[in-house]
């Protein structure tokens, strides 16, 4: 049955925890097992999860939080300690008009297989307004026309001394 | 539901007794004068004329003013969409320098991609398994077996 209890029972949480560092022991002595393990466990609410060339937005919020230590071991490892806490919250509007957040916490082990570089050729919305709001920038926005097939991209416009997204 | 045209617009309702030339006035200035917005944003002619009855969009008259049966109204249009047309969203930020504008356009531009695999084990459990709340004692099929639809 669905468990709907609010709080952490320290026995469930001892038994997660000791089923975390195995994996982790396994996954530290084979990184390639790693899918395999991951995988195959997922009634015991083990998730397994790759992440191919992500820009950090469009990683968990776990990532957000630690990926200059994340990512600051060589490629292709392991990372050498189980991470603990929060790897994901999200907040949705239920059926009722309500926000409803939901949490995924825990052991997580982390593969990093490297990052790359690159410049883009264009830029998708979400990307500028993310950025205004994080940087605490003004972002006036407004609707335009084009043609079917026009691709938005971004650049200084010095006549109206603004970056503009069109 | 056949496309429609739409229309980037405001439309004011005129305060009774108002001079409504006056507000068109106004309205043309860009300020307010004893008016209330009853419709602003993107809409589809027939939003306008349901609210508007005799509106015609008129390319050289941009804001106009109308007299219905039981008010004045100004209609601003500040742009059109054609039913072939794509609208798209536009964002102007405003910086202080050119430096700090182009510093800007390369952030956005440049991005890194991360590579990464993970196991998360949840610290606890979705489901757990149905128990006896008197014996606290997990509950077997045996438990179930009188359950059916017409109970």
């Amino acid at each position: 049955m669905p468990n709907e209890s609010e709080t952490q029972d320290p026995k469930v949480y001892a038994e997660r925890q000791k089923l975390a560092e195995g994996i982790f022991a396994d996954v530290v002595k084979n990184p390639d097992s790693m899918k395999d393990v991951g995988a195959s466990k997922g009634s015991q609410d083990v998730m397994y999860n790759t992440y191919v060339e992500a820009t950090l937005d469009q990683l968990p919020m776990f990532y957000k939080t630690n990926i200059n230590e994340l990512s600051s071991i060589q490629s292709g490892t392991v990372y050498p300690t189980l991470q603990t806490g929060l790897y994901h919250m999200s907040i949705s509007a239920g059926e009722d008009g309500n926000l409803d957040t939901q949490t995924l916490q825990g052991f997580t082990i982390v593969y990093y297989k490297g990052k790359k570089e690159v410049d883009v050729e264009s830029i998708p919305l979400g990307d500028v307004l993310s950025y205004a709001d994080k940087n605490k920038l003004t972002a006036n926005r407004s609707v335009l026309k084009s043609f079917d097939g026009k691709t938005q991209d971004v650049r200084y416009d010095a006549a109206t001394k603004s970056v503009v997204f069109v | 539901m056949p496309k429609q045209d739409g229309y980037d617009v405001t439309v004011f309702k005129v305060a009774s007794g108002a001079d409504a030339e006056a507000s068109l006035k106004a309205i043309q200035n860009g300020e307010r004068k004893d008016v209330e917005e009853v419709i602003n944003g993107w809409k589809a002619l027939t939003d306008i004329t349901a609210v508007v009855p005799s509106y015609v969009y008129d390319d050289a008259n941009k804001v106009a003013l109308f007299k219905e049966l039981d008010a004045s109204y100004i209609v601003k249009v500040r742009e059109i969409k054609k039913e072939n047309d794509t609208i798209y969203p536009s964002v102007t930020i405003p910086v202080a320098t050119e430096q700090k504008g182009n510093e800007i356009v390369t952030a956005l531009k440049h991005k890194t991609l991360y590579s990464f695999d993970d196991i998360l084990v949840s610290d606890s459990l979705r489901r757990v398994p149905a128990k006896d709340p008197k014996t606290d004692a997990i509950l077997n099929g045996a438990y179930f077996k009188y359950a059916s639809v017409g109970q």
